[in-house]
């Protein structure tokens, strides 16, 4: 349980950015470092997150510390997740305006913005080998049908990501 | 007490109506806030955003301190992110409680495995969203680069790639683009 809380405190305070800044951190800590859950699983609850209301990283605290310790685990996870970068937000509100334009946050930011793209790259190689490696030909000719069709669907048509969730569900049980 | 009491009620809605993070409450807060209730002006709520989008921790929760320490100091900051984070807490309770035998139905099994291949395409547009709003030079390139290359091969703590580029864009990134004009 105290690993538990100390995991969660360190993805919630380095996963700059919201939303998918979070994902290589659960994925290193949890999957490679402490294998408290499969890949599949954790893709599973990402896009479970996708679908229900509430942040990526809050969604991913409250379903593994469930799975791992039940209620007490879902609730220790959850805070954990939170405390840090909220203690953060409540100081940093006061002084606010000057914030605004300080001239070091965009330079730190300058260096994290490139971090976190090579962070969730990593995550994003980890979890396509776990996809797409292993399978035989077909199973893989058929993960990328759906994956240029998702594609499409998202970035030249613009779609919701809930409904893209949707739609793989469905072209998932016809095809395989 | 009135106040809280609004806020409460208005940061539980939009927990519970926010699907997708952060930036899906940008709306729902604008028609709750700012023309309902009028709490915050539009350029605050602006200037909110562009700060919030570079802390640590979700989006969605950092708004709501933001937002309720602007209407109403830490008592308004605490109501808003504890009321934001309650119903999708709840959701994901019931869901992980029910979930585990639903996907042992084989249909579901099969739907799941195409969802996955749809997470990696998300991710994947997420990545080029991102990318498209750095200033990109060779340096972080090769930073992209040798972050890949720490982490899966060499197991590098995450934790320490955010300090050492943290440090890197402070000391190094910002002072070649200010050369640059």
């Amino acid at each position: 349980m105290f690993r538990l809380l100390i995991v969660f405190l360190q993805v919630g305070v380095f996963s700059f950015g919201g939303g998918y800044a979070a994902i290589p951190f659960i994925e290193q800590l949890l999957i490679v470092r402490n294998e408290w859950m499969a890949y599949e699983e954790f893709v599973d609850i990402i896009a479970i997150a996708q679908m229900s209301p509430g942040p990526i990283a809050v969604n991913s605290a409250t379903f593994v510390g469930f799975n791992l310790e039940k209620f007490l685990g879902a609730l220790t996870a959850t805070i954990g997740v939170l405390l840090l970068p909220s203690l953060i937000s409540i100081t940093l509100a006061k002084y606010f305006k000057e914030f605004k334009k300080s001239k070091y946050i965009r330079g730190l930011l300058k260096g994290l913005r490139p971090a976190v793209i090579g962070l969730i790259a990593t995550a994003e190689i980890s979890i396509g080998i776990t996809a797409f490696v292993g399978y035989s030909n077909l199973v893989i000719l058929k993960s990328v049908i759906i994956a240029i069709l998702v594609f499409v669907f998202l970035d030249l048509f613009d779609q919701h990501p809930i409904t893209a969730i949707f739609l793989s569900g469905v072209l998932g049980v016809l095809l395989f | 007490m009135k106040v809280l009491i609004r806020l409460f009620r208005i940061f539980f809605r939009l927990g519970l109506f926010t699907f997708g993070g952060g930036f899906a409450m940008i709306p729902l807060i604008e028609e709750e806030i700012i023309k309902k209730n009028s709490m915050l002006k539009e350029d605050e709520f602006f200037d909110i955003i562009a700060f919030t989008q570079s802390l640590p921790g979700s989006l969605a929760v950092n708004m709501s301190i933001f937002i309720g320490y602007h209407i109403s100091g830490i008592p308004g900051a605490l109501t808003s992110s504890i009321a934001v984070v309650i119903p999708p807490f709840t959701v994901i309770l019931l869901i992980a409680s029910f979930f585990v035998r639903f996907l042992e139905h084989p249909i579901a099994q099969q739907a799941f495995k195409g969802i996955r291949i749809a997470v990696l395409v998300l991710i994947l547009l997420a990545l080029k969203r991102l990318a498209q709003k750095v200033h990109w030079n060779i340096l972080k390139v090769v930073l992209v680069a040798g972050i890949i290359v720490a982490i899966s091969n060499f197991g590098i703590h995450p934790g320490f790639v955010i300090l050492l580029s943290a440090a890197l864009g402070y000391f190094v990134f910002q002072p070649m683009e200010e050369k640059e004009g």
